[in-house]
């Protein structure tokens, strides 16, 4: 177990250099001028100059990436151009809403593709079979800025039953003080119940928007891999021993069937770490994704490659933990071949 | 009144008029090991699972009653089993992938003492361990603590045995049981498998392709092909006076070669007649319609028109 997990370290951190490295040149052959974005539209020659100057835009290709390179590993992320802040300072300011966002779209998704997939396996070939399936491919196929469109146009525009998208608190409401930066936890530290009421409100419209998206394909996967579980050799075996259909349902079907599911949330959950700038901008979230999407706006690169190095290290950060989970639930990769008698 | 008793067992594929299982019948009497042979596709497992109502999806029992000591297993509408592991379990052909991967094997032999012999759990974890020791695990306190993966398929279907007996079943169905195991553990299974029948008295259902072992283990064997029961009767009557076309063919095969005068043809399961029909050398008109067991000796039965006509010409 120790060894696999430092081996499993050891590969992360060589990732990570990968993708830093990749991510230098992909931002580079990105079309657009930063310099002259940068500028303004009224900007002179010697303006723009000055500014190429300044950001080291006009230094040789190999001397900025190693500047870039270092900087990276000593925790420096460069200055965006577009606000003068220090792009991690920036990041991690934002990165909590995103975190608070994504943990709750996650959760939802979980606890509507979990139970329904092992309920459609359950009944296979049944109407809630046939319901759940159809569930699936209307999350699979709904665009995501469509559905929350429509969500706002219906449930604050209309009916006027959540806030509009703005933000994660009424404008004026002082957040609570940071402990974990999710504004429901804290305000629950602190037991201030009514803003924690008031932060899932706000909550509520992109989780539902996202939830529902991503229950789709965490569906499909528990179905698919129930149904693989209670069809096996050893589920057979358990019928023939006589343990009871509940017991084979969970302890033989569905603890069997994990392993998928956990690679599936596991995917859905790193697409929410890069995917949700969609979101995030439809309702003004003040996360990590808008502050990606403002940065494309205006060429703001290196705010830009602090993100996709942010999201890349979140992703193998992910990828860790679900390997060690697999450990964790399937004995066969936790242990060794081989008890002789 | 034998302890099991199959009769007019029809098997098929939803929505399809073939049959896979047509008219199986046959007995197993209890402290008596029952054979079950034919080639692979001839039924056997189908068979077996049809009894023990573990078919497939996609395939279902049609007709036929399955009794236990004179009691139907299975309602009058087919569906809900009347049936539980103190009466019948089964052992499979591949022992591992029969075995839970995730669960400890000591503890699944603990859980099928729970449910059939209301133990407790600490109570059911002590005994799984003597049952390791008793189907012949050296170190049968460690190999309680281990899983399926670590153990080798030997190992594995001395788990699945002291599973089945764990159950105290009257009848126990062994598919294959050494199949996927090497030469000298199949001796050491069997060995198993025959103490199990002198301790508890109960009937076995021993399916096999391999003749040998039928010689070795049975007292008692049924032939089948295509899903019909071609002959059953005592493996001395079958082995040395066998009466179906088919039967004398599948023998020949082993001890000589295959007899040229039979044509190499899959099984046909659109044959409305006897399943060998299209194959046999002997064929007749007759052989069009679906030929029913008939008794030719003393518990000896087949399915052929052929001796039916025999008899009729020497009765008459």
């Amino acid at each position: 177990m120790g060894r696999y997990l430092g081996k499993r370290l050891l590969i992360s951190v060589a990732t990570i250099v990968g993708i830093v490295v990749i991510v230098f040149f992909i931002v580079r052959v990105l079309p657009g001028d930063a310099a002259i974005a940068r500028a303004g539209p009224y900007a002179n020659e010697e303006k723009v100059a000055e500014i190429r100057d300044k950001y080291g835009f006009d230094d040789p290709m190999p001397v900025q990436f190693v500047d870039y390179f270092t900087g990276v590993f000593t925790g420096d992320f460069g200055v965006s151009i577009r606000t003068d802040g220090d792009v991690l300072e920036e990041l991690l300011i934002r990165l909590p809403a995103s975190l608070e966002l994504a943990f709750y779209s996650v959760l939802m998704a979980t606890l509507v593709g979990i139970p329904l997939g092992i309920l459609a396996a359950a009944r296979r070939g049944t109407w809630i079979d046939g319901g759940a399936r159809v569930f699936a491919v209307f999350g699979s196929s709904m665009a995501l800025f469509w559905l929350g469109l429509l969500l706002i146009y219906f449930f604050f525009f209309r009916l006027r039953w959540f806030p509009g998208p703005i933000d994660r608190l009424p404008i004026g409401t002082e957040p609570p003080p940071m402990i974990t930066g999710f504004y429901t936890f804290d305000a629950a530290l602190r037991g201030d119940f009514g803003l924690v009421f008031e932060a899932f409100r706000y909550l509520a419209l992109p989780v539902i928007t996202l939830g529902f998206v991503l229950a789709a394909p965490i569906l499909k996967m528990v179905r698919a891999s129930m149904i693989e579980a209670l069809d096996s050799e050893h589920v057979r075996t358990a019928r023939a021993i006589g343990v009871p259909p509940r017991s084979i349902l969970f302890r033989d079907g569905f603890r069997n069937a994990l392993l998928p599911v956990i690679t599936a949330i596991g995917i859905v959950f790193g697409y929410m770490l890069g995917g949700n700038i969609i979101v995030e901008f439809l309702f003004a979230w003040p996360g990590v994704g808008r502050y990606a999407y403002s940065a494309i706006q205006v060429n703001d690169l290196e705010a830009l490659q602090g993100f996709v190095i942010m999201v890349g290290i979140l992703y193998v950060i992910l990828n860790v933990v679900i390997d060690v989970s697999y450990a964790w639930i399937d004995p066969r990769i936790r242990l060794g071949k081989k008890v002789s008698s | 009144m034998s302890l099991l008793e199959v009769s007019g067992l029809t098997v098929g594929v939803e929505h399809s008029p073939h049959a896979l299982l047509r008219d199986v019948d046959f007995t197993v009497e209890a402290g008596q090991i029952m054979g079950l042979v034919g080639e692979s596709g001839s039924g056997k497992t189908m068979s077996a699972l049809a009894i023990m109502d573990l078919l497939p999806a996609g395939i279902e029992r049609r007709a036929g009653t399955v009794r236990l000591d004179g009691r139907d297993l299975v309602a009058q509408d087919r569906e809900t089993v009347d049936r539980n592991a103190n009466d019948m379990t089964m052992i499979f052909q591949h022992p591992r992938s029969a075995l839970n991967p995730t669960m400890r094997v000591g503890r699944q032999i603990g859980r099928a003492l729970e449910i059939n012999q209301d133990m407790g759990r600490a109570a059911a974890r002590s005994r799984a361990t003597e049952m390791l020791n008793h189907v012949g695990i050296p170190g049968a306190d460690r190999v309680a603590r281990a899983y399926p993966h670590q153990l080798s398929g030997g190992m594995c279907q001395r788990v699945m045995i002291a599973m089945a007996l764990a159950c105290r079943p009257r009848v126990l169905i062994a598919d294959e049981p050494t199949t996927a195991l090497d030469v000298t553990i199949q001796a050491q299974i069997f060995d198993l498998i025959n103490d199990l029948v002198e301790e508890t008295g109960c009937g076995v259902l021993f399916i096999t392709h391999d003749l040998g072992a039928i010689a070795e283990m049975c007292d008692r064997v049924t032939v089948l092909y295509g899903g019909q029961v071609m002959e059953t009767g005592d493996v001395r009557q079958v082995f040395t006076d066998s009466r179906h076309p088919y039967t004398q063919f599948l023998f020949d095969a082993v001890v000589r070669e295959a007899d040229p005068s039979v044509e190499e043809k899959d099984v046909n399961f659109a044959l409305q007649g006897c399943r060998f029909g299209h194959r046999c050398p002997y064929a007749f008109d007759a052989c069009a319609e679906f030929p029913l067991l008939r008794e030719v000796d003393t518990g000896h039965l087949t399915s052929c028109f052929l001796h039916q006509k025999e008899n009729a010409l020497g009765s008459a």
